[in-house]
């Protein structure tokens, strides 16, 4: 009986930290809290962990100066720059391709790459068809003609307009 | 609402530096303070702090949120903290806390200009204060690395096994040998022998 009681005075004092610290399952919470209340030593041993535990929490903490987080943020603004000066066209097509398909698992929820290069596609023809209009003019013959007649057209307008900022009755009376 | 750390970080990563600002906010005083506790030099701990979160910034593009984002961060403050204490003996240099009398507080002298408190008791505060970091430097790395971080930054043993690289059972008699030994040397510096037990 004397052996089983150490035996589990033993055990209970290897756990006593844990269950200090709540970390032991709920089960071996109630066993050590009824061994507790019927053993002095143990229950003893269970206050001084606690006693240093306080006199450890006496220590009052350190705070960061104020000037911490203004130059953390300045660092990584910095570190930011240069990382994206330093990035080749590679990494940043990969950045995008990744960015995108991140956006597209949380909007769209499809994590497909045939959806993500179909839809880089779609994104970067309509890019190419808004900036760089097809020039049709140069596969015409007839463009010379064309491009000629645009100019005199321009040509007049802008005749036009000098003379009505200008001297506006002239311009009347020549019409 | 708030927000956790991780969604946070993946905010990061799409470039939010707000996101990033408030993750420093957050883990700003915990970081230091836990590094402070490591190396005992106030400065060194801010700038080792200041170069933790530039490295989570660095690789927060790699970042996966498979672990949690708070024991990563200990990690990485872990382990520069061991080289800031490795590369300490290599040099065999001392940091200026080390040096001064005990009870002298080099970095903390405005703590004596709080007029609220008599001054034998603030003086007696401090002491017991000086007391209590001088045992704790005493103890072996490992586990002063395992009683700063479940004392005063509550993180659970799982995540302590995490940052240390163990297993729990191994954080646990850490934490219970630490414990053992801390009393040890308070009883010894005169303080905490309220109860005394043959430990």
């Amino acid at each position: 009986m004397l052996k089983y009681k150490i035996n589990e005075c033993k055990n209970v004092q290897a756990q006593l930290s844990a269950y200090f610290d709540s970390e032991v399952p709920t089960w071996q919470r109630h066993l050590i809290r009824r061994h507790l209340k019927q053993c002095p030593d143990c229950g003893c041993r269970a206050k001084v962990i606690e006693q240093t535990d306080k006199l450890l929490r006496f220590v009052e903490p350190v705070k960061a100066s104020d000037t911490f987080l203004s130059s953390v943020m300045l660092r990584a603004t910095t570190i930011k720059a240069t990382q994206k000066t330093h990035q080749s066209i590679f990494n940043r097509l990969g950045c995008f391709v990744e960015s995108l398909q991140m956006w597209m698992r949380d909007n769209i929820r499809s994590y497909n790459l045939v959806y993500t290069f179909g839809l880089i596609f779609c994104v970067f023809t309509m890019i190419g068809v808004t900036l760089y209009s097809p020039r049709i003019e140069k596969l015409n013959p007839f463009t010379q003609f064309r491009s000629k007649s645009s100019e005199v057209q321009q040509e007049r307008l802008i005749s036009f307009e000098v003379i009505l900022q200008e001297e506006p009755k002239r311009s009347l009376k020549i019409r | 609402m708030i927000v956790s750390d991780e969604e946070l970080m993946l905010e990061c990563r799409k470039g939010d530096m707000s996101a990033f600002e408030l993750l420093v906010r957050r883990y700003q005083d915990a970081l230091v303070n836990y590094i402070y506790y490591i190396i005992n030099d106030y400065h060194r701990a801010e700038d080792l702090a200041q170069e933790t979160f530039l490295r989570v910034f660095k690789s927060a593009s790699r970042y996966e949120p498979k672990a949690s984002f708070k024991s990563w961060l200990y990690t990485i403050a872990t382990n520069l903290s061991k080289n800031e204490i490795r590369n300490r003996v290599r040099r065999n240099t001392y940091f200026l806390e080390d040096m001064v009398d005990e009870g002298e507080d080099v970095y903390h002298s405005e703590f004596m200009i709080d007029t609220r408190y008599q001054p034998d008791i603030l003086y007696e505060k401090k002491e017991r204060q000086q007391l209590i970091k001088k045992a704790l430097k005493q103890l072996p790395e490992n586990q002063r690395l395992a009683l700063t971080l479940v004392t005063y930054q509550e993180l659970s043993y799982e995540e302590i096994s995490e940052i240390l690289n163990c297993s729990i059972g191994a954080v646990k008699s850490l934490i219970h040998r630490a414990r053992q030994n801390m009393k040890k040397l308070l009883i010894k510096a005169g303080i905490g022998g309220g109860v005394n037990v043959k430990i």
